[in-house]
């Protein structure tokens, strides 16, 4: 329906999970994709096979650490242009109890998960002279609701939301458009990370519809990039198949005969 | 092929503003629209021309009140004729007392507000499933930011969407095994025949004293949004409230005029 062949599109940390899906998103309509990673646990054959599967020519994976400006820089040099910018990546300590709660990893949380996508689209327009047409922020449903271990990273969320709202606010005059997705659980790397190996299992025992599949957030970063959205600015959009208005006691109650019951009867 | 090539979108109160704008984007994509107005608002000769000028197929354009519910029969029964299924609703049209003052505010006032705003998109869902066998898979209704923040003479009008968001979610939790999408579409400050008659001339005179015409949204960018949430794009998203203002609500407020004052 849209057609991205030309256009370059930039996911930060794109080598996995969900950045991943939306740059396949991206791929499918014949962008043109630059990945970036920290860690290198990615298989750069296994990505480039996944795009080639898809009849995509094969991302440029670059290593960047999203929290400093002179990779930031470095990762534009390598670029002939910049559409969209998807500032995916985030790091953070899992917070288990208060004490665990440190000034310095809220600080490191901040520096990898909220201000990479202000030093990313300011980094674009240095080089360019243009901003990109599209910037998404990958947030999640913890910016508002209690998830489990999530407080530094909720807090890193909450604060990328409110530098979308300003930086679209910002850029409008640009004709830029600048949006948050908000998803909620699903299985990645990232989410056994955060909450710990037991947590997936849990959750589909006793609850359903709580899993959004990777794709699925794709197809919507896509969505909001392909000109269909261009009345949406400033906003957070969730894309979790209704699991939030699902997700409590209520719907459990709702659901009692259909779900396996935690904990004893009362 | 194009994407709702052979499907079919019901837009109620399609033939004017926000509406036609979102029956011209699923037309756009080859979807046949049937089209709701009341009290023959409509030069249909003019209309089909719009989607003829789109490529899109032509029309169905239906008389019906989305108060009346021998005119939803009738509506329902007219598109099973003549397209058999229904595969998006777009729940656009409503209707509701302006409110002045507080004198205004009447139980019966209340009552009928709610009636024609939060209602008619229940009821038609209901009427696809009992008249069509299914509901639709996609169902968008159109509200405003009014719920969250005063809005001139809109009193009821914000009661009903406030109601309607509300009863759109619970829309989504009940029909999330039915593979069925609801979600809601907010937009401010678009410039409509609506607009007009809801606020007046004097109030847009006003805003545009303040604001340039580019920040008014247009209905064209409402309808796209609308179409986009019923492309497949969008098929993780269900029960939600979207904003479609490019950002102007967020903003909205005196410390954005203190941030313009050299200009005014």
């Amino acid at each position: 329906m849209v057609d991205y062949q030309g256009r370059t599109v930039l996911v930060t940390g794109g080598t996995r999970g969900i950045g991943l899906a939306i740059a396949l998103a991206f791929a499918k309509r014949r962008a043109q994709l630059v990945l970036t990673q920290k860690w290198g646990s990615a298989d750069p054959v296994a990505i480039a096979a996944a795009f080639t599967a898809l009849g995509a020519p094969a991302p440029r994976i670059i290593d960047a650490d999203a929290a400093r400006d002179d990779d930031t820089a470095a990762v534009m040099d390598r670029l002939e242009r910049c559409d969209v910018v998807i500032s995916n990546v985030a790091f953070a300590p899992t917070v288990t109890d208060l004490d665990a709660f440190t000034r310095r990893g809220l600080a490191t949380a901040l520096d990898y998960s909220a201000f990479p996508i202000i030093a990313y689209t300011r980094a674009a327009h240095a080089k360019f002279g243009v901003y990109p047409r599209y910037v998404l922020g990958v947030s999640s449903a913890g910016a508002e609701t209690y998830h489990y271990n999530y407080d530094v990273v909720a807090a890193a969320k909450a604060s990328l939301e409110v530098l979308c709202k300003y930086l679209n606010h910002r850029l409008r005059s640009h004709g830029t458009r600048v949006n948050a997705l908000r998803t909620r659980f699903t299985s990645t790397e990232s989410l056994h990370d955060t909450m710990g190996r037991e947590f997936e299992p849990f959750v589909k025992r006793h609850t359903r519809g709580l899993f959004t599949e990777p794709e699925e957030i794709g197809e919507a970063a896509f969505g909001l990039c392909s000109g269909l959205m261009d009345g949406i600015g400033g906003q957070v959009i969730t894309v979790d198949r209704g699991a939030a208005i699902g997700d409590g006691l209520s719907a459990l109650f709702d659901q009692r005969e259909h779900l396996t019951p935690i904990g004893g009867k009362p | 092929m194009r994407l709702y090539e052979g499907r079919t979108v019901l837009v109620t109160g399609g033939t004017k503003g926000i509406g036609l704008a979102t029956a011209l984007a699923f037309g756009r994509h080859g979807g046949r629209a049937v089209l709701t107005h009341k009290w023959g608002s409509a030069d249909e000769d003019q209309l089909r021309e719009q989607f003829r000028r789109a490529e899109a197929p032509e029309p169905l354009i239906v008389e019906a009140d989305i108060r009346s519910n021998d005119d939803t029969a009738r509506l329902f029964a007219a598109i099973r004729e003549h397209c058999g299924t229904l595969d998006a609703l777009i729940s656009n049209a409503s209707a509701a007392v302006t409110v002045q003052s507080l004198d205004d505010l009447t139980e019966r006032g209340f009552v009928e507000s709610m009636r024609a705003t939060v209602w008619p998109t229940v009821a038609y869902l209901l009427a696809a499933k009992r008249e069509l066998g299914a509901y639709p898979r996609y169902v968008v209704a159109m509200s405003s930011d009014g719920p969250d923040r005063f809005t001139p003479a809109y009193d009821f009008v914000a009661s009903g969407k406030a109601a309607l968001e509300a009863l759109s979610r619970y829309l989504a939790y009940r029909l999330r095994d039915d593979g069925v999408r609801v979600n809601v579409l907010r937009s401010r400050g678009v410039k409509t025949d609506a607009f007009t008659d809801t606020f007046g001339a004097e109030f847009y005179g006003f805003l545009r004293s303040l604001v340039g015409d580019a920040w008014f949204v247009t209905p064209e960018e409402v309808g796209n949004a609308a179409f986009a949430l019923c492309s497949g794009m969008f098929d993780a998203m269900t029960g939600q409230v979207v904003m479609v203002d490019r950002g102007n609500t967020f903003a909205d407020g005196i410390s954005f005029l203190y941030a313009q004052r050299a200009g005014l």
